[in-house]
């Protein structure tokens, strides 16, 4: 058998030691991304008065780490749009391909993150607000309200999750509707209690004077710092080691994978279900309030954000591997980043564009037949190699 | 006519990478009882889908009649005169038998269907085949035997002309069988053409007339069966000469393990499905447990290794009462569990072989230091049980899924025999792995015997039963119906009689069971 073994690994050819499902895998998604960003320039040239310009910005634009506008006040850092963008997919991809590693396909990010960010503003508001005289330093504003906001958000998802185990009731049916309860206990919050400013009457009061976890013009440069970024990574490397090096992480994928061998070989698989939830319901609060933290210095939260879909998004893309949300984050906030800047200039086509290019992806990497016959032909290849080089040790073994 | 149906050069190779069938040759005449030999894994099952429409061929034809046919799916197979009776039968327990055979030609009158007509399709069938089966008797309340003539009637009704039947004597007692033969034979003589696949090679001697062996996807041979013997099908099937006994020692039982005491289970339409049962399995002793499936043992087996609950009485497991543990308490307390389905409980397909391997052992301090898992103790320890279990694989980070059924099997066996047990519930330990496992899960079974572990054994295999118990059980109709202390002196055909309910033990000796 040891024979065997290492014929195995010499057979290996331009991507060394991968078998061949995840040989198969990166091709499917290449081409998926190829067939999205195909699309995406097919409508740029339909749609765009210039096109070879609006290319050049969808596809060079986030590079530009300095606008020169910017210093003069005018337009925005385009390097900067990028990491912005990037930052809440990174928490939202966490806490998304936690939940779904364990087959909890809860979809209440989105009031997760809600219920977060109005928390966290609340709390802001109470230490530092001009409500009443509260003059608590920034930092200990800012690690307040990312602490209530991972309370916050855990609370919420925690109701779907108890509600399924105490009557059965379908997460995904629950934590939706939950989402619109959220939204509205926000705007109730907003506009009916003492959280709104009585000065404007639209935003709630402001905190600082500065917005807490963004340094503009960081070092002396025209460089930002974005502090939302390094905790959105720290959660995404956090999620990671949780998941594929702890004991719970194992038993949250053997619940995933297979939920009856878990029960068999002793998880208790109604406490994992309650616990992967309360943990992508911290991390949709901790985004909530990094976003708010972030870009604001007041709360005004009265849609929703859109972002606990770009979990689930996320999640498939990296294939419920943290590990992979990085590159995948970097990708997706990357061609959003391009299309904003694009959509800014005169004549170039609506940012809307990079949905499509997404939806364009997801579906082929959802598709499950998608490709079937180059990897029928690829297995069935494999297949006929490993027999020959059986035969050849089995002849060498009897030599 | 001797090309009758011809699979000519089949090869099939399935997604994870198994070569199934490597062009195989396969022909059968008309009015013959055909058998396919071959060891588990073989690659009989795939070749029979593929006649049934169920997979395609990868390469090669299939010819019936002399004409190439394309089956993409069971009802094209049906179409080309094609019946299969599967080993997990596929019926409507709450229909009766007539609209159970009708399926699929349902008898309309007008729109609505027509129970009268159905039920004369299914007598007059019935009757011209010599079946004797009551059209409008409910699924549910037959025996095994019953339903397996009511799924060759079902395929007889559509117009089959070449039959398939797939282990059907798996679940049969010996008296069912012979009946069952009867018939074939009378459906042979009236021209119905039977490929029968059986790794019972005294029934395959007895019924058939010719053989093909296939071994290792291939085709090794046909054969007209008086010409050879079971020893050769035997040989030529596994290559040399398998040992069917078990040599072992004569047991020496000690104290208690498991106790089961006035265990009653009601299942959830109400039925009592265990009535009343006592037994004790002790230390360094295999217990046996035999039964006509469907006779309580299903519901028994997963009373105590807690995969359900149980209504009354009580199971004690190292003398603790488990009816309010979970799976990990019970496992903790000392239970180790061969599941009846490999690939529903027993492994995660998409994890690795380390996973599977590991995954009853996280908790335990040595593969893991309260934070994080110890990734080196892991590999180190499942690298090793992959090696002395004989589990043929690339590496221990292959997926399970990859493997054969036979390897699944050994990566199962690996990881409960290495587990922190007492009881290890063995529940068709060897069902659909090769003889080559088969024997080798045996023998690690007498090892664990002899290593004073409790060992309580369900097979449907009579042979495997009767080779290894040291004392046996037989449950009929949820309860137990004969306890043999000593099994050296019981035949097959007796055996036979207590697991049909036709004869019975007394009170006295079945309470011999349960050990002080």
């Amino acid at each position: 058998m040891s024979e065997n073994k290492k014929t195995m690994k010499s057979i290996t050819g331009l991507f060394g030691g991968m078998d061949v499902e995840a040989r198969f895998g990166l091709m499917r998604m290449a081409v998926a991304i190829a067939i999205g960003l195909g699309t995406a320039v097919v409508l740029i040239i339909i749609g765009a008065k210039n096109p070879l310009e609006s290319l050049k910005y969808f596809f060079l634009g986030p590079l530009q780490i300095f606008n020169p506008n910017v210093a003069k006040g005018i337009g925005w850092n385009y390097f900067d749009q990028w990491i912005q963008f990037m930052i809440p997919l990174l928490f939202t991809g966490t806490a998304v391909s936690i939940m779904f590693s364990a087959n909890k396909f809860n979809l209440g990010l989105e009031g997760a993150i809600m219920c977060g960010g109005l928390a966290c503003a609340w709390v802001c508001c109470l230490l530092d607000g001009d409500i009443e005289a509260a003059n608590a330093s920034p930092a200990l504003c800012a690690i307040c309200g990312l602490g209530v906001s991972i309370i916050a958000g855990a609370v919420i998802t925690l109701i779907p999750a108890l509600l399924e185990k105490k009557w059965g009731a379908s997460i995904m049916v629950t934590s939706l509707m939950l989402n619109y309860i959220s939204l509205y206990i926000s705007r109730y919050c907003l506009f009916s209690t003492s959280l709104r400013d009585t000065r404007t009457s639209k935003y709630s009061w402001q905190w600082t004077q500065d917005v807490v976890l963004t340094f503009r013009k960081f070092m002396g440069t025209r460089f930002t710092l974005r502090i939302g970024l390094f905790i959105g990574i720290i959660v995404v490397l956090v999620g990671w080691a949780f998941l594929f090096k702890t004991k719970w992480g194992f038993k949250i994928r053997q619940l995933g994978q297979n939920p009856n061998f878990a029960k068999y070989v002793g998880v208790g698989i109604i406490s994992t279900g309650v616990i992967v939830q309360i943990i992508g319901g911290a991390i949709g609060g901790l985004c909530g309030a990094t976003v708010i933290l972030g870009n604001y210095n007041y709360y005004y939260g009265v849609e929703l954000t859109g972002y606990g879909w770009d979990g689930v998004t996320m999640a498939i893309f990296a294939g419920n591997n943290p590990k992979r949300l990085i590159p995948a984050a970097a990708f997706i906030a990357y061609i959003r980043a391009g299309a904003s800047i694009m959509a800014t200039q005169p004549g170039g086509p609506i940012n809307e564009l990079t949905k499509i290019v997404e939806g364009v992806i997801v579906l082929f990497l959802l598709a499950e037949r998608f490709l079937a016959k180059t990897h029928r032909k690829m297995i069935i290849e494999e297949a006929k190699k490993k027999q020959a080089l059986r035969l050849e040790a089995g002849k060498e073994a009897a030599e | 006519m001797e090309n009758y149906l011809v699979m000519e050069n089949v090869t099939k190779i399935y997604n994870n990478g198994i070569i199934a069938n490597d062009k195989v040759n396969f022909s059968a005449r008309k009015g013959e009882i055909h058998a396919i030999c071959g060891e588990n894994g073989a690659g009989k099952t795939t070749l029979m889908k593929m006649l049934f429409g169920i997979e395609q061929p990868d390469e090669g034809r299939i010819i019936i009649k002399g004409k190439e046919m394309h089956l993409n799916s069971p009802t094209d197979a049906i179409k080309a005169g094609i019946g299969m009776v599967h080993q997990h039968f596929m019926q409507v327990p709450t229909l009766t038998v007539a609209e159970n055979v009708t399926l699929g030609v349902e008898p309309t009158n007008g729109i609505v269907f027509d129970m009268d007509k159905a039920v004369r399709m299914t007598t007059e069938c019935c009757e011209k085949y010599g079946f004797d089966i009551n059209p409008k008797a409910h699924i549910q309340d037959l025996s095994v035997g019953v339903k397996q003539k009511v799924e060759i009637v079902k395929a007889l009704v559509k117009g089959c002309e070449i039959l398939i039947l797939d282990e059907p004597t798996a679940v049969l007692t010996p008296q069912e069988t012979k009946e069952l033969f009867v018939q074939l034979k009378n459906l042979r003589d009236s021209g119905c053409t039977i490929i029968f696949i059986s790794h019972k090679l005294n029934e395959v001697k007895e019924l058939c007339d010719r053989v093909t062996v296939i071994k290792k996807g291939k085709t090794i041979g046909v054969w007209n069966i008086k010409d050879v013997t079971e020893a050769d099908i035997s040989r030529y099937m596994v290559g040399v000469d398998v040992d069917l006994n078990i040599p072992k020692e004569p047991a020496n039982p000690k104290e208690n393990v498991l106790v089961v005491n006035d265990l009653t289970i009601y299942n959830e339409a109400g039925k009592k499905k265990v009535d009343d049962v006592s037994f004790s399995v002790r230390r360094g002793e295999i217990v046996g447990i035999a039964g006509v499936e469907g006779n309580g043992q299903r519901e028994m087996i997963d009373a105590i290794t807690g995969l359900a609950k149980y209504s009354y009485g009580s199971i004690k497991l190292m003398g603790k009462e488990v009816k309010d543990m979970d799976i990990g308490e019970l496992r903790k307390t000392g239970l180790a569990h061969i599941p009846e389905d490999r690939n529903i409980y027993g492994c995660a397909r998409s994890m690795s072989i380390r996973d599977n391997i590991i995954a009853d052992k996280i908790a335990d301090p040595k593969y893991n230091n309260g934070l994080f898992i110890n990734e080196k103790a892991i590999k180190e320890d499942t690298d090793k049980w992959v090696d002395e279990f004989l589990v043929l694989c690339d590496s221990g980070e292959q997926l399970v899924g990859m493997l054969s059924g036979g390897n699944v099997q050994k990566v199962v066996v690996a990881r409960e025999f290495t587990s922190y047990s007492e009881l290890v519930v063995c529940d068709q330990p060897t069902r659909g792995i090769d003889v080559g496992a088969a024997e080798f899960v045996r023998e690690r079974m007498v090892e664990m015997r002899d290593a004073g572990k409790a060992i309580l054994l369900i097979s449907a295999d009579l042979a495997e039963i009767m080779s290894l118990s040291d004392s046996l059980i037989v449950m009929h109709s949820g309860k137990i119906n004969a306890y043999f202390p000593d099994i050296k002196k019981l035949t097959e055909e007796d055996l036979g009689f207590y697991m049909l309910g036709v004869k019975h033990m007394s009170e006295e000796e079945i309470r011999g069971a349960l050990h002080e």
